[in-house]
């Protein structure tokens, strides 16, 4: 089987996003995809500074985890990479998060290592209403599966509540561990 | 390597102004502000918010304690938000006066052309 077969998807399940990362997490190591293969990760791009769909998006990814994990006995590894890492550095992101949940991983790094995987995973990010050092980050706030093999599986956005995304979560990780042991 | 640069300065300060307790205050104060415009709905607005928001005279206090509490780029966002809210509301309300079919003055009585 050659390389390129790895890649080969059916045409009905969209774009392939995602790639390979390279960013620092809340105690300052470097963490890579090596690290996130062989998981099913639920990854969230947002920034600290939001004031209302950041927080809610973070509780609802933590709940989610949660459910999955209680009723479903799933494991899935929740990751929250930062589209404003000037202003969310590691200590920081690591106070915010371990208000939420201190099993969801936090990534930041330099501006051009968000920038790649932002540009990767296909997400909208622009700072807006800048008042002198203050400023919003317009994004989408999507939440993406990804599956063991480091493949983006669906995404999310807001409009799903934590029972719906844990439902889903749950439906697409059955299907896929369905198709699997057919192989 | 970038990276470990990036580790090695980033800096240990938090910002406490985002996290729970402070979010949990702002939205505090923001609910009183916007529940005291409800309240005074029927006061003319003289003061200017943001985003083009006015207020009642009798709401500054509440303004001066939701500024003071949350950013300012958190209270432009929560304004926006509320005149949205608002524009929406009238629009919805507004079922009186410019809704539905015409009502002629007489009822219509359809003559055929030919008389005969």
């Amino acid at each position: 089987m050659c390389e390129g077969e790895k890649y080969e998807r059916s045409a009905n399940k969209g774009p392939i996003i995602g790639g390979p990362l390279s960013l620092i997490d809340t105690e300052g190591q470097i963490v890579t995809e090596k690290n996130l293969i062989g998981n099913w990760v639920l990854l969230y791009f947002g920034y600290t500074s939001s004031p209302d769909v950041g927080p809610a998006e973070v509780r609802k990814m933590a709940n989610t985890i949660d459910i999955l994990e209680s009723r479903q006995n799933i494991k899935v590894l929740p990751v929250f990479v930062t589209i404003d890492p000037q202003r969310d550095t590691p200590s920081h992101l690591r106070t915010y998060i371990r208000e939420f949940d201190s099993r969801i991983v936090g990534l930041t790094g330099p501006v051009a290592a968000i920038r790649q995987i932002a540009q990767e995973y296909r997400v909208f990010f622009k700072k807006i209403d800048e008042q002198g050092d203050d400023y919003l980050v317009d994004t989408s706030h999507n939440m993406y599966l990804i599956n063991p093999n480091m493949e983006v599986e669906r995404s999310f956005g807001v409009e799903y509540s934590t029972d719906e995304l844990a439902e889903a979560i749950t439906k697409e990780i059955k299907k896929s561990k369905i198709t699997n042991s057919q192989n | 390597m970038a990276l470990e640069a990036y580790s090695s300065q980033a800096a240990d300060s938090v910002h406490s102004d985002v996290l729970s307790e402070a979010r949990i205050a702002c939205y505090k104060a923001r609910d009183a502000f916007y529940a005291c415009l409800e309240k005074e709905s029927d006061k003319k607005p003289t003061e200017s918010a943001s985003v083009g928001l006015l207020y009642p005279a009798e709401c500054k206090k509440n303004r001066e304690a939701y500024v003071n509490q949350c950013r300012p780029t958190w209270v432009k966002h929560f304004d926006r938000q509320y005149c949205a809210k608002k524009r929406v509301q009238r629009l919805l309300d507004d079922n009186e006066s410019r809704r539905g079919p015409l009502s002629l003055p007489q009822p219509y009585t359809f003559k055929p052309p030919c008389s005969c």
